[in-house]
């Protein structure tokens, strides 16, 4: 491909003139010439006089007939000419302005539309249809139409080849990135298990490794014009997007986080603003110094939220920085050419799918101070937000909810205990036959797939709940256990409900309510929350 | 693009990684690693958390956990964190002076094997 500028000389246009012109003087100067010399003959026919004189009537009037005659043909060509050589003008201007409207709007929005990748009709071979009745305007009317033709199936052509790199980038980034989530799970359930602090550390350069490139792929498909991939449905509070984006920095040591903000992010733009704001973080660390900090700021302002990126650099000249500002307003269509500033490009980019506005301007410490404001359409406050659930830096809580606290005060009543699960203990002889019911619960291990401790499970009946048996640690009980505090007559009242309707879904037919009370007690420990 | 590109809440992992929990340290900052089943409690003293802009919300929400008497193991299980994290989180605020640990009992307190044994046949024999 490539295409060559034309090479000849700027062609002069001043130089020109009309066909009108043309004809104009070529009828003109004729007839001038013809008048002109008239007249001498007028002003110096004297000397004529004898030849005259000697010419007959006859000849006279003949003379004068062919005179007129010749002049009347004259006058009928300068008329013909004359409309012919508008009409030309007027076919030839209508091609020309054809051609211009072609060239300088119906080409350029097709092309535009292609490149959007829209479907864009080719026109047939030979709209244009000048009015004309001469065989060469026609032609060149043929040839502009035939030059359309060519010139959209080309940029239909290179639309789908760049379509058809588009869905093999997003494929492959895909792929990349769906490998890259498997990893990142195997390297959360290693972190689960490294107690080491040596193991640690190398899980957690795993860990970073892996994170950032998963960055990558999904700038890959970010360029290509899709979603990243991850996402969201609960919001997310403000300070773990930042801090998730923090993590897919390379220095990301170099960050500080300070906010006090609890607003929260709409699910489904977390993904693209971690991964924005990351893009800006890099930016910030990889033109500072290394030994200096970078500080991200969060607060709800008038319009929205503002999210505040200083770095301690060099800063960037007020004309690159228009530039930057610029690009990131308005991104152009992704140049090939201009690969050095793709976080730039993808920012703008994410900026543009949720209205954010990203501006740089220079900061009070000479670095640079980027600034994103997030509509308030995609911020969740922190009234509302606090309704959702608590942080999902902490998945695994959707599980126990909001009862944290409330299970921290029972554990702290029943002392503390080894933490391998006794789950996996045989059950009682003499327990009751709820062993298939609690091994049907859903919630019965955590997120990250370990067993979920029940208490007291192991225990035959007549232990349970025994304050003998549980062997309170000194300075635990300020809750005498012969009393229930109203969160643990709820948690009663509810798991003996949640006891009943899964006994009543275990054995529809025959099931005695009193057979399915016994089992509900026994497990009042179970998160009842995870049966709603 | 099949269903399988996407990551929807829970199959993207968690929002921030692990390591960006505690900066990247993985030692704790007294250098003492603290036993799982060591027992802990928030400071009588720390009062208020007031801190926030200092404090990240996960050393918020152990000092919520710690109220009353915890082992690191529950603190971590219901943090859902790697252990490993937890510590290095308790070990700030133990600095700090907001957590306590709590004193194990004396060593010759610790039941005979005998004793063991019989527990063990009972246990059995249940």
């Amino acid at each position: 491909m490539g295409l060559s500028s034309p090479a000849g000389p700027e062609r002069p246009y001043a130089a020109r003139h009309s066909i009108r012109f043309r004809f104009g003087t070529m009828v003109i100067v004729p007839t001038a010439c013809l008048v002109v010399l008239w007249g001498v003959l007028v002003t110096f026919g004297t000397g004529l006089d004898d030849h005259m004189s000697s010419l007959t009537h006859q000849q006279l009037a003949e003379m004068s007939v062919l005179v007129g005659g010749g002049l009347v043909v004259v006058i009928a060509g300068v008329i013909l000419m004359g409309s012919f050589a508008r009409r030309l003008s007027r076919d030839i201007g209508d091609l020309g302005a054809m051609a211009q409207h072609l060239a300088d709007e119906q080409l350029p929005q097709a092309v535009e539309r292609l490149r959007r990748g829209e479907e864009v009709a080719l026109p047939d071979a030979r709209p244009l249809q000048p009015r004309t009745r001469s065989k060469e305007l026609g032609q060149a009317a043929a040839a502009i139409a035939n030059l359309q033709h060519t010139t959209l199936a080309a940029a239909a052509g290179e639309a789908r080849v760049r379509n058809g790199l588009r869905q093999v980038f997003i494929s492959l980034a895909r792929r990349n990135q769906s490998l890259l989530e498997r990893q990142l799970r195997l390297i959360d359930a290693l972190e689960q298990k490294a107690s080491d602090p040596a193991a640690l550390a190398d899980l957690f350069s795993l860990d970073h490794l892996t994170t950032r490139m998963r960055r990558h792929a999904e700038s890959l498909t970010i360029l290509s014009g899709a979603a990243p991939g991850r996402s969201w449905s609960e919001p997310i509070p403000v300070i773990d997007v930042i801090r998730g984006a923090m993590a897919e920095v390379e220095d990301y040591k170099r960050v500080t986080v300070l906010t006090r903000a609890e607003d929260a992010v709409a699910g489904p733009a977390v993904a693209d603003m971690i991964h924005l704001l990351a893009e800006l973080i890099e930016n910030a660390a990889l033109f500072s110094p290394s030994d200096t900090r970078v500080e991200v700021r969060a607060e709800r302002v008038a319009n929205g939220f503002a999210i505040e990126i200083d770095d301690r650099g060099l800063g960037i000249g007020p004309e690159q920085l228009n530039d930057i500002n610029q690009q990131l307003a308005d991104p152009p269509d992704f140049d090939l050419a201009n690969a050095d500033r793709l976080g730039l490009f993808v920012g703008g980019k994410l900026a543009a799918r949720h209205s954010v506005r990203i501006s740089l301007r220079p900061s009070p410490y000479g670095g640079t101070s980027a600034v994103v404001l997030m509509p308030a359409s995609i911020v969740v406050p922190a009234a509302e937000a606090g309704a959702a659930p608590p942080p999902a830096a902490q998945p695994g809580n959707a599980e126990t909810g909001p009862l944290d606290l409330r299970s921290a005060d029972r554990l702290a009543l029943t002392g503390h205990r080894p933490p391998q699960p006794p789950v996996t203990a045989p059950p009682p002889r003499q327990a009751p036959p709820d062993g298939p019911v609690r091994n049907s619960q859903p919630s019965a291990g955590t997120y990250r797939g370990l067993p979920r401790r029940t208490r007291q499970a192991s225990l035959s009946p007549h232990f349970k709940d025994s304050p003998a048996a549980a062997g309170r640690p000194p300075g635990a009980g300020s809750l005498p256990s012969s009393e229930h505090t109203p969160e643990q007559a709820r948690d009663l009242a509810a798991a003996l409900q949640s006891g009943w309707r899964r006994g009543r879904q275990a054995e529809p037919a025959d099931a005695q309510p009193a057979a399915s009370i016994w089992p509900a007690v026994g497990q009042d420990s179970g998160p009842p929350q995870s049966e709603e | 693009m099949g269903s399988g590109d996407k990551w929807v809440d829970r199959n993207s992992g968690p929002v921030v990684r692990p390591y960006a929990l505690t900066g990247g340290r993985t030692e704790p900052a007294d250098g003492e690693v603290l036993d799982l089943i060591t027992v802990i409690v928030a400071a009588r003293t720390a009062g208020e958390i007031d801190d926030a802009i200092r404090l990240s919300p996960e050393h918020r929400k152990i000092l919520g956990l710690c109220r009353r008497q915890v082992t690191l193991a529950d603190v971590a299980s219901d943090m859902a964190l790697p252990v490993g994290v937890v510590r290095v989180l308790l070990a700030d605020l133990i600095q700090e002076g907001r957590i306590t640990v709590v004193p194990r009992r004396a060593g010759g307190q610790q039941p005979s094997t005998d004793l063991l044994k019989e527990v063990l046949h009972g246990l059995h024999a249940l």
